[in-house]
């Protein structure tokens, strides 16, 4: 067991996943170069040579289009976007191929990709290099798409997912980059079609991803400790499919639900998650949701201060629900 | 020279007989898809279409890849997948390659590495990766994907053969150039009409091929194979032809739009594949009747077949959209700890 960072975390699931099988191939915008996307490919190149390691032109598009193909021949591709925001690009090959390739082949052909898309948060990152349309994808059938919320998560999310037979997108925000967590040394797999249960508690159930679990982790602390008020968390883990069991299981123990998303509102995993609790449970309570306002991402800082989510603000509601 | 005209001569009938495959059940399909209203999905006939396609045949490898346009059945019977599977595609049943699921636009067999797709140029840039994958493994095996001159407008065409000539990818792009996107000629569509210019701009080998004869045609396919094969290089093959079917279904679409008079005027009397049986010896046009006989009885038989073949159960066609199951490397899952901490300060970042 050792503390590593979130970005250290996924240099070693890269660096693991390619030991482990000399099919993996790692490629896009800036791997294998200067940047080394945020320094989680640093090195790679170096030990596993520029066939399976190599920097790209900048071709979203025809790339994710070639990591489709690559999978179709027994390699098991990963493809970086250093920015999620140039991802769009290949929206065609997304949408029309690779969710598709399954379902028209009557299974009998899949495709196992790897897609990395990293969100900006801070300084200079505005409304072209942080948004975050995990949703979006979410709504495809014939995808997987993870949102790992912690070092050892990303850990376990990539190797899974680069040694799944499915295709995958894994969300990753640079705001969790510097955070730390003790993990297990060596191959660590986590099964990438559960969400994971955080903290058992009573209270109520917390339900969060990617970033918002370091906020809820505090949040519930903070209403154990000064409020009594025992919660259980739920990292979803998966966006899709959704582990609908395990959310409505905690729902139907605690009667009272709060969600914490870093992203828009509309048609969100927010709204699928208490569309389902609502369909299955009777709450106590009416559902909370804390989303990003319906807006574009401000770059100035005193505007983006206010644009995030406020954990006091977050506080405050959960606990009147308690009154 | 004579080598080559032996190996022609060699496969001379084989053409042939996937040349009448093609065309007997384009044409017999045609003939049934509307009085029967059973294939309930849109068919892009390939009838002028099947030259080149017949003349590649003798050359491709099991394991060799083709991704195909939408007007792919000329190269899913070429690779050799079986007839029966496609016709009961058709018709959406559950003998059919894909279950019935993908229809005539998303055919595939993938026992034979062949798939197919309608968004244009699709299939045209995952041959990136089929043929990186080729070039990696060191098979020997190539990629072999064909486009329309519709399909060449899309972006991605351009990354794509930019980044086959960066991996120097053993792939050949073929384009069947038929002048229209649907009903819209090229002349409309673009001031750039010369594919050699736009491809050697990429530093990638053009090769033109006219529909002329079947020698021709065969002995530059062959040409580009053995080129590719032997060079893991990526060529471009522009081939000139003639769609006789309308762009989608049997229905006349010239009588209805007089969209290409002029070329209608240019081709119709051209038929290669008659021309090239007359000049065959009455031993061989024998054999050849034979051969036809039994392509013939086996469409009726593929169609007879398929409409008696049961449809997929729908709760079984879900489960195909996403299928749980994960390399032989993970012996098993990990159970996740509890040691992330909250509350830790979000990642500073540095400018930019």
């Amino acid at each position: 067991m050792k503390e590593k960072s979130f970005i250290d975390a996924t240099k070693d699931a890269l660096n693991l996943s390619m030991r482990l099988d000399k099919n993996v191939i790692v490629f896009g915008l800036g791997v294998g170069n200067s940047s080394n996307i945020y320094g989680s490919t640093e090195g790679l190149k170096e030990k596993f040579g520029k066939k399976r390691v190599f920097d790209t032109p900048s071709s979203e598009s025809a790339l994710t289009a070639m990591a489709a193909g690559m999978s179709l021949n027994g390699l098991r591709p990963v493809l970086i976007h250093q920015r999620f925001d140039f991802m769009i690009y290949s929206l065609d090959q997304i949408v029309n191929w690779i969710s598709l390739w399954s379902y028209k082949s009557g299974a009998k052909s899949q495709m196992p990709i790897t897609i990395r898309a990293v969100i900006g948060k801070g300084w200079g990152q505005g409304p072209q290099h942080s948004k975050s349309l995990h949703s979006w994808f979410s709504h495809l059938p014939g995808i997987s798409v993870l949102y790992p919320s912690s070092p050892s998560e990303a850990k376990g999310c990539f190797m899974s997912s680069i040694f799944s037979n499915f295709p995958t997108i894994i969300f990753e925000s640079r705001s969790l980059h510097s955070t730390k967590e003790t993990m297990p040394e060596g191959n660590y797999f986590l099964d990438i079609t559960k969400s994971f249960v955080r903290k058992n508690g009573k209270d109520i159930t917390l339900v969060g991803f990617g970033p918002s679990i370091n906020d809820i982790l505090d949040i519930s602390k903070n209403l154990e400790k000064n409020f009594n008020i025992n919660a259980e968390i739920i990292d979803l883990r998966t966006l899709n499919p959704l582990d609908d069991k395990t959310i409505i299981k905690s729902a139907n123990k605690t009667k009272r639900l709060a969600i914490i998303e870093y992203g828009w509102p509309r048609c969100s995993i927010s709204s699928e998650v208490i569309s389902i609790v609502t369909k299955n449970v009777s709450l106590k309570t009416k559902p909370l949701s804390f989303t990003w306002p319906e807006s574009h991402i401000p770059t100035p800082k005193i505007l983006e201060d206010k644009f995030y989510f406020n954990k006091k603000v977050a506080l405050d509601k959960i606990i009147k629900l308690f009154k | 020279m004579k080598n080559k005209k032996n190996l022609f001569k060699k496969f001379e009938l084989k053409i042939l007989e996937t040349i009448y495959k093609i065309q007997f059940s384009q044409k017999y399909l045609m003939d049934i898809y509307h009085p029967e209203d059973l294939m309930r999905c849109p068919i892009h006939f390939c009838l002028g279409q099947e030259l080149l396609a017949s003349c590649l045949s003798p050359f491709l490898r099991k394991k060799d890849f083709i991704l195909s346009h939408h007007r792919s059945h000329a190269y899913y019977l070429s690779k050799g997948c079986p007839l029966d599977g496609m016709v009961s595609e058709f018709y959406g049943k559950k003998s059919g390659s894909n279950f019935g699921l993908a229809g005539s636009q998303e055919l595939s067999f993938s026992k034979l590495n062949f798939y197919s797709g309608t968004i244009l140029s699709g299939m045209f840039s995952i041959a990136l990766g089929t043929s990186f994958s080729q070039k990696f493994l060191k098979s020997n095996n190539i990629s072999i994907t064909v486009i329309g001159d519709g399909g060449m407008e899309e972006g991605i065409v351009y990354e794509t053969l930019n980044l086959a000539s960066l991996h120097k990818l053993p792939i050949i792009f073929i384009c069947e150039n038929n002048r229209f996107s649907v009903h819209t000629s090229m002349k409309e569509r673009t001031l750039s009409t010369k594919f050699k210019k736009k491809i050697e701009a990429f530093d990638i080998e053009y090769h033109h091929i006219k529909s002329n004869n079947l020698k021709d045609i065969f002995d530059n396919i062959h040409r580009c194979v053995q080129s590719v094969r032997s060079k893991s290089k990526p060529i471009f093959v522009e081939f000139e032809t003639f769609r006789i079917a309308g762009h989608v279904g049997p229905e006349n679409d010239d009588e209805e739009f007089h969209y290409r008079d002029e070329d209608i005027a240019r081709w119709k009397n051209k038929d290669l594949f008659q021309d090239h049986l007359k000049k065959i010896k009455f031993k061989d046009k024998k054999i050849l009747q034979q051969k036809f006989k039994k392509i013939e009885n086996d469409v009726k038989h593929a169609v007879t077949k398929a409409k008696k073949d049961k449809f997929l159960n729908f709760e079984e066609s879900k489960k195909l959209n996403f299928v749980k199951s994960f390399s032989k490397k993970i012996k098993k899952f990990d159970t996740q700890k509890v040691n992330f901490y909250g509350g830790q300060q979000e990642t500073k970042l540095k400018p930019y």
